[in-house]
């Protein structure tokens, strides 16, 4: 019995390999890249798995560089040194050094900050970890993550959102940093964490597939379910913030195309400008009202452990011109589960804003009133010597 | 009728199958074997095919207690994949709870009411310690009170757009979507983008505490067991108040009893809050719209007036 299943089962293997051979060179010469997919039972292509994307690369190009989208060996090497890379072997030391950072700087958390007389640095104590070198042992030689246009920066912005923006700038001048909710970014607010694609912020994010779809569940909450089916997009009355995608296949290549934006993309019309674009140039909003958007991401898995992943962000209402973007993720074997985000459960810091711009405002006020009391005997003598010359005056 | 005579039949050919493996004596009867191994063989692969057929048919034939679900591809799990959602008010209160104007009648008309429902406590009632019966009164009187300072552990969550727990989750009045693989199910739900993972394989212990609690599964038959534990203590059962502590522990049971719809069961032990375990059971329906799909329920910016209102700036 043994025996004849093997036989069997050698058959079988045979006639895979004798398709695969048939076939398989075929399929690789209308690739670009000569790696085959592993496929899911029902024949799609399997890019399921965890993936993280962190890159050393930022989004947009510096202007040195000008058309040229890679750097020699040397640039790169140097790169990593000044951003920060570690040799190989000192990752795994990172977490707890970060993690000793942090309990010394909650054991001084009441004590007073030496660089800020007068402050403590409660409030701050664990936040060490957030600088987490994420471009360790990460290499590329790319100059920026945008590939289009060719000198790798955002295109301009058409006239009609510069004076949207400008017109947003003059209604904040006459704001505080906290009168409410709405002069803090969308990240504060625990609405958005990342930029409009995949590929701005390294997020921890597992792939699902089942037949008809595919899911990327990203750790800061959002579950991104994408029909493969050919259905068409929801409604044009249905805005969201992450919009409506449909996906295809185009041989291996998974392409997802992105409409349905809601309108508050630009996280309304008092959001201080550094939300725009901040931080390490990582991390994008999109500046328009996001109706006009389209996006569409081009995933290749190019190896076992990897992905290319290109976008390219389409705004006739923003930008001069479509923008594109490369973003290499790779495969996270080790890597934990995606957990649970929650922010807004725990929005602690938008309660201390608001409080912090009245207390700001109290503070003001009180300081005004003072103010008038010191002043009062200088005035009431100026009042008195008013009264006098006009009596002898008159 | 046939599939079960035809179930009987696999079984018994598995099991003949079984004893031919066994290491054989002489070698007469190793020929004889194979002989009737052949056989076996062909039998065996005829009756898998018979009873996918069976199964198939099965799928269209609907329901009682001996439907079986069809498999997920590549898989001999039962397929759950879907969207699904609970019907009836047990959102307002799982116990049993007549007709109520909404809190803000004047405002709101009939939209706020409170329609009238049945329990879908097994028993009817929850099986409260003395002293969690105030306190779910008290949660009742301040559900929709909002103070900055306690902003997560006071009032509704679900009136503050925060995560909404196990079972809470899955009878909202919200679809929510079953993404199911071999290792690993993630349930998507509408309601504030929640979502949790259901881990099949390496079961480990929560790591740390998380408003949706440390999901692990696995199938008994045809039914998903899902082990529920890990939760930070923050969430309740429904606006009526009815709450649990960190100490929750659930226990589910998604029974497919029909190819759209699943039994719900989920049993709630809690030694601080509850004196013995209790079960919640209810129908999931599928959703069977054309091009049904989740559609983002982002509630934070509708409810940061309600939360953060008491702190802007005066005009």
């Amino acid at each position: 019995m043994n025996k004849r299943f093997l036989i069997a089962l050698g058959a079988l293997v045979g006639v895979v390999t004798i398709v695969g051979l048939t076939t398989g060179p075929a399929v690789q010469a209308q690739e670009e890249s000569s790696y085959m997919a592993p496929r899911t039972p029902w024949g799609d292509p399997d890019f399921q798995g965890s993936w993280e994307n962190r890159t050393p690369t930022p989004l947009e190009r510096s202007v040195e560089y000008g058309t040229r989208e890679f750097l020699t060996e040397e640039e790169a090497a140097q790169r990593t040194q000044t951003r920060g890379g570690l040799p190989d072997g000192e990752e795994g030391i990172i977490a707890e050094d970060l993690a000793a950072a942090d309990i010394t700087r909650a054991e001084q958390s009441n004590s007073i900050d030496s660089s800020r007389p007068g402050q403590k640095i409660s409030g701050a104590e664990y936040n060490a970890f957030w600088n987490a070198p994420v471009n360790a042992r990460v290499t590329s030689l790319r100059t920026s993550q945008i590939v289009s246009p060719p000198n790798g920066r955002i295109p301009a912005f058409t006239r009609a959102t510069l004076e949207k923006w400008d017109s947003r700038e003059t209604a904040r001048a006459y704001r505080g940093e906290a009168n409410s909710w709405e002069d803090r970014n969308v990240m504060e607010r625990c609405i958005l964490r990342a930029g409009l694609a995949m590929g701005e912020m390294n997020v921890p994010k597992d792939i699902y597939q089942t037949p008809g779809q595919i899911v990327f569940d990203l750790q800061y909450g959002v579950v991104r379910i994408i029909p493969l089916d050919g259905r068409p997009h929801v409604g044009s009355n249905i805005g969201q913030w992450w919009g409506d995608s449909r996906g295809r296949w185009e041989g291996d290549t998974l392409v997802v195309e992105t409409t349905n934006f809601n309108h508050k993309q630009n996280g309304g019309p008092t959001m201080p400008s550094h939300g725009g674009l901040y931080g390490n140039n990582h991390a994008h909003y999109h500046m328009g009202t996001g109706e006009s958007l389209t996006m569409v991401e081009r995933f290749d898995r190019t190896g076992p452990d990897t992905i290319d992943y290109t976008y390219t962000i389409n705004d006739p209402s923003v930008y001069v011109e479509p923008w594109t973007a490369v973003n290499t993720w790779n495969i996270d074997r080790a890597g934990p589960d995606v957990y649970e985000y929650t922010c807004h459960e725990h929005n602690y810091g938008m309660v201390g804003l608001l409080k912090g711009g009245r207390a700001d405002e109290k503070i003001a006020m009180d300081e005004a009133a003072r103010e008038v009391n010191d002043r009062k005997p200088q005035i009431d003598a100026e009042w008195e010597q008013t009264k006098e010359w006009e009596a002898q005056n008159r | 009728m046939a599939r079960h005579i035809t179930l009987k039949y696999i079984v018994r050919c598995a099991s003949l199958h079984r004893g031919s493996d066994r290491p054989s004596g002489s070698e007469g009867k190793h020929m004889r074997h194979r002989v009737t191994d052949s056989i076996l063989a062909v039998a065996f692969a005829t009756a898998v095919v018979v009873a996918l057929v069976t199964l198939w048919s099965a799928e269209t034939e609907g329901q009682g207690a001996a439907y079986q679900a069809p498999r997920l591809m590549g898989t001999p799990d039962p397929d759950l994949t879907g969207i699904w959602q609970a019907m009836g008010t047990a959102h307002w209160d799982v116990e049993d709870h007549g007709v109520e104007p909404g809190p803000f009648p004047t405002q709101m008309g009939t939209w706020g009411v409170q329609p009238a429902g049945q329990s879908v406590v097994v028993g009817g009632r929850i099986p409260y310690q003395a002293w969690a019966l105030e306190k779910r009164r008290e949660n009742f009187e301040s559900r929709l009170t909002m103070n900055p300072d306690e902003l997560s552990t006071q009032g509704d969550p679900e009136a503050k757009c925060m995560m909404p727990g196990i079972p809470r989750a899955t009878y909202l009045p919200f679809p929510f979507q079953i993404i199911q693989t071999r290792s690993k199910i993630l349930v998507a739900y509408q309601f504030n983008v929640a979502k949790r993972t259901i881990h099949m394989e390496n079961h480990t212990e929560a790591p740390i505490d998380f408003w949706m609690g440390w999901s692990n599964g696995h199938w008994e038959g045809d039914t998903l067991v899902v082990d529920v534990t890990g939760f930070n203590g923050l969430t309740w059962l429904d606006r009526a108040g009815n709450f649990h502590s960190e100490a929750l522990h659930v226990v589910e049971r998604f029974t497919p009893i029909g190819p759209h719809h699943i039994m719900y069961e989920a049993t709630l032990e809690d030694p601080n809050v509850y004196t013995e375990p209790w079960t919640i059971r209810m129908p999931l329906y599928r959703r069977l719209e054309e091009n049904a799909q989740l559609l983002e329920f982002r509630c934070v910016d509708i409810v940061e007036e309600f939360i953060y209102g008491s702190l802007v700036k005066a005009q």
